[in-house]
C-alpha cells in the first residue's frame, strides 16, 4: 500500500506537459523488451532518434512499424536509431505481434507508464523524432502513408546536421 | 494500410453483392488490432423432442484505406422436426400438441454494413435480409458514434427500419406486410483501465401482421361445444428494449468478468429481464475458457390464454412464447488462439425453460418445459 | 430495479478515471468486447430469441424473425 502511494506520488510528480517539437527530450531509462541494459536517449546523443510508441492493440501500427524498421535499415549507417516503446500489457502480446511485424530496432517495455507520462503520449502510436542535440524536432500523433513519406524527408534534413 | 488497385476493384464487386445482401450489429472494442478477418460458425442446437436446427454462418469483416471498414455475414438455417401448431384440453389440461408431418424449413439471411471514420465521429450504414418459404424481410440501418473525452465516452445514435412480408406454406394466398421502426441511443464509457460499461436502449414502433398462420386453440368446455380459433395478435407492437453491459478484467487473476442485463417491456403487457453472467478465464497465452449462466424470465402478453375464452376474444394466442415463463441456460465456452492468425472455438449450452422458473414464481401452469442443448464451433482467420 | 440500475451507473461515472490514449492494452482484450465475433453473435442471439418473446437492445437494422 505505502509503496502504492509512492509510486503515485512519483508518477504524479512527473510534469505533463505536452511534449511538442523545440522542446527537449525529457530523459529517459527504459528496460530493453527482451532484457539487457538499459536504453537511454542520452546514450544515444549525436544521432537523430525516433521514438514510437505502439502497441500489439494498435491498428496503424502494423503500418508504423514495417514503415520504421524500412526507414532504420536505410539511414542506420548515417546515425538514424529508432526506439519502440511497447505499450502493451504482457510482453507475450508484444512478441505475438512482431512475429508477424518483425523489426530490428531497438524496442524497450514502459510498464510503469513512465515513457508515456514524460512524453504526455496522446494518442496511439506517437512518435518524437529528436535531432542530433536531443530537441525534439518532429512529433506524429497516428500514422498514415502520408506520415511515413513525411518522416522521410525530416529525418534526412535531421540527418544532414551537425551533432 | 493504403488501397491499392486490386483492393478497390475487390471493393466495387463486394458493393455490388452487398446490395442484394442485408445486416449485423458491428462488435466493438475499445481499440484493438485485427485489420480484417474472416469466420466460419456452426450452430447445432436440439430440443428435445421437438426442433432441430442447424446454422452454418459465414462472416468477414475489413478495414481499408484508413478510415473506411466493411462487415458481411451471410447464414442460412435448417430447420427440422416438429413444432407444436396446436393448444388443445382434450386430454384434461392444455397441451401443445404437434398436428402434421415434420416439417424441414430453410431460411437464408444475409447483412452487410459500411463505417466510415471522420476523426472522432463515424457513421455506419448497413442492410439486411431474410428470406424463407413463408417470410420475407428487408431492414436497412444507420447508426453514428461519437468518441468524447479522449475516446474514454462513446455516445451512439441509430435508427432502422425493417419491412417484412408474411406469409403461410399452408395458404398460399396469405401476403401481409408486417413495417417496423426503430430508434437507438447508448452510451460506453470506460471506467478504468480494466472496465468499462456500456448502455444502450432500443425503442422500436411495429405496425402490421403479427399472427402466427399456423397456430390454434382448441378449446373443450364443461357444457357447451368446443371451440377452435386461430391465432390473432394486436396489429401493432411497440417495444423498449434496454441493454447495459459491464466488462472488468482482472489482471492478477487473468481473467475477465463479463456481465449483461436487459430490460424489456412491451405494449402487448409483456415485461422480460434477461441476465447473462460469464466469467472468461485466460488459462495460458492461447486457451481460454468461459462458463456463463443466463437467466431469463418474461411475464406473459395481455391476450394470452392456454384456453378460449367464452365468448371468443377478438385477439388471442396460446402461444407459449407469449407466456410467463423463465429459464436458465448454462454454457460453456473454450477458445484457442493456435497461432498468430487462426482462433478455433467451441461452445456448449442447456437450455431450461419452465413456469416454475418465473420470477415471483407464478408462470403459467400450461407452460411446457423446454430442454434444449446447442453446440457452436468456429474458426477465425485474420489478416 | 430501473432506480438500482441507474444508481449503478451513475456510481460507475462518478468513478471513472480517465484512461489515456496509452493505457488501453487491457481494453482491447477480445474478452473486454462488448459482442463476440459476428458468426458467435447471430448463431447465440438466434438461438434464444426463437423461444422468448424480448428481443434486440444492441443495435438496429436488423431485420424480423419469422420464427414459428
Amino acid at each position: 500500500m505505502r509503496f502504492a502511494l509512492a509510486a503515485l506520488a512519483i508518477l504524479a510528480s512527473i510534469p505533463a506537459a505536452a511534449v511538442e517539437a523545440g522542446m527537449p527530450a525529457p530523459s529517459l531509462s527504459m528496460a530493453p523488451l527482451e532484457g539487457g541494459a538499459p536504453v537511454t536517449l542520452a546514450g544515444l546523443k549525436g544521432n537523430v532518434v525516433y521514438v514510437d510508441f505502439w502497441a500489439s492493440w494498435c491498428v496503424p501500427c502494423r503500418l508504423s512499424m514495417p514503415t520504421l524498421e524500412d526507414l532504420y535499415q536505410r539511414n542506420k549507417a548515417r546515425g538514424f536509431a529508432v526506439v519502440g516503446v511497447n505499450k502493451d500489457a504482457s510482453a507475450s502480446d508484444a512478441r505475438r505481434f512482431l512475429a508477424r511485424v518483425p523489426v530490428s530496432f531497438a524496442l524497450v517495455q514502459d510498464g510503469a507508464d513512465a515513457a508515456a507520462r514524460g512524453f504526455d503520449v496522446k494518442a496511439m502510436p506517437s512518435g518524437y523524432l529528436v535531432d542530433r542535440k536531443g530537441v525534439v524536432r518532429q512529433v506524429h500523433r497516428g500514422f498514415t502513408a502520408e506520415t511515413g513519406a513525411a518522416l522521410e524527408k525530416e529525418i534526412d534534413s535531421l540527418l544532414k546536421e551537425p551533432s | 494500410m493504403a488501397a491499392t488497385k486490386g483492393e478497390s476493384n475487390a471493393l466495387a464487386q463486394l458493393a455490388q453483392a452487398a446490395l442484394a445482401l442485408p445486416i449485423l450489429a458491428l462488435p466493438v472494442k475499445a481499440g484493438a488490432a485485427e485489420v480484417g478477418e474472416i469466420g466460419f460458425t456452426l450452430l447445432g442446437y436440439k430440443e428435445r423432442g421437438l426442433m432441430t436446427i442447424v446454422e452454418p454462418v459465414l462472416w468477414g469483416r475489413a478495414q481499408f484505406m484508413e478510415s473506411w471498414e466493411v462487415q458481411a455475414s451471410a447464414a442460412v438455417d435448417i430447420i427440422s422436426g416438429a413444432s407444436p401448431q396446436l393448444v388443445s384440453n382434450a386430454s384434461g389440461k392444455p397441451v401443445q400438441t404437434i398436428t402434421g408431418a415434420s416439417i424441414e424449413d430453410h431460411r437464408g439471411t444475409g447483412d452487410v454494413k459500411l463505417t466510415k471514420r471522420f476523426g472522432e465521429f463515424s457513421l455506419a450504414g448497413s442492410l439486411a435480409y431474410s428470406k424463407e418459404e413463408d417470410y420475407e424481410s428487408r431492414a436497412f440501418g444507420v447508426e453514428g458514434r461519437l468518441d468524447l473525452n479522449q475516446r474514454n465516452t462513446t455516445l451512439i445514435a441509430g435508427y432502422g427500419q425493417s419491412k417484412d412480408r408474411v406469409g403461410s406454406s399452408d395458404d398460399p394466398t396469405l401476403d401481409e406486410p408486417r413495417d417496423t421502426k426503430e430508434y437507438m441511443l447508448g452510451v460506453t464509457q470506460v471506467i478504468s483501465p480494466t472496465a468499462l460499461v456500456s448502455s444502450t436502449v432500443v425503442w422500436t414502433r411495429g405496425e402490421g401482421y403479427y399472427n402466427d398462420p399456423y397456430k390454434l386453440t382448441f378449446t373443450f368446455f364443461p357444457s357447451g361445444p368446443p371451440l377452435l380459433v386461430p391465432d390473432v395478435r394486436p396489429d401493432h407492437r411497440h417495444t423498449t428494449a434496454w441493454l447495459t453491459r459491464f466488462r472488468n478484467h482482472v489482471p492478477s487473476l487473468h481473467g475477465t468478468l463479463q456481465a449483461d442485463y436487459r430490460y424489456y417491456s412491451d405494449d402487448w403487457g409483456i415485461r422480460a429481464h434477461t441476465l447473462e453472467v460469464g466469467w472468461q478465464q485466460s488459462i495460458d497465452d492461447r486457451w481460454s475458457i468461459r462458463p456463463a449462466l443466463r437467466y431469463y424470465t418474461q411475464d406473459a402478453a395481455d391476450f394470452y390464454s392456454p384456453t378460449v375464452t367464452r365468448p371468443p376474444a377478438a385477439v388471442h394466442s396460446s402461444d407459449q412464447r407469449l407466456s410467463a415463463f423463465g429459464g436458465l441456460s448454462p454454457s460453456l465456452r473454450v477458445i484457442l488462439r493456435s497461432n498468430d492468425r487462426l482462433t478455433f472455438e467451441g461452445t456448449l449450452g442447456y437450455v431450461h425453460n419452465a413456469a416454475n422458473l418465473h420470477l415471483g414464481g407464478s408462470g403459467n401452469d400450461a407452460f411446457e418445459t423446454l430442454r434444449a442443448y446447442y453446440g457452436l464451433i468456429g474458426v477465425t482467420y485474420s489478416f | 430495479m430501473k432506480i438500482v440500475v441507474l444508481m449503478a451507473l451513475a456510481a460507475f461515472t462518478a468513478a471513472c478515471v480517465p484512461v489515456a490514449p496509452y493505457q488501453r492494452a487491457f481494453l482491447a482484450r477480445d474478452d473486454m468486447a462488448l459482442d463476440g465475433n459476428p458468426g458467435y453473435m447471430k448463431a447465440i442471439e438466434k438461438t434464444y430469441s426463437a423461444k422468448e418473446a424480448a428481443s434486440g437492445g444492441a443495435a438496429v437494422g436488423g431485420g424480423g424473425c419469422g420464427c414459428n
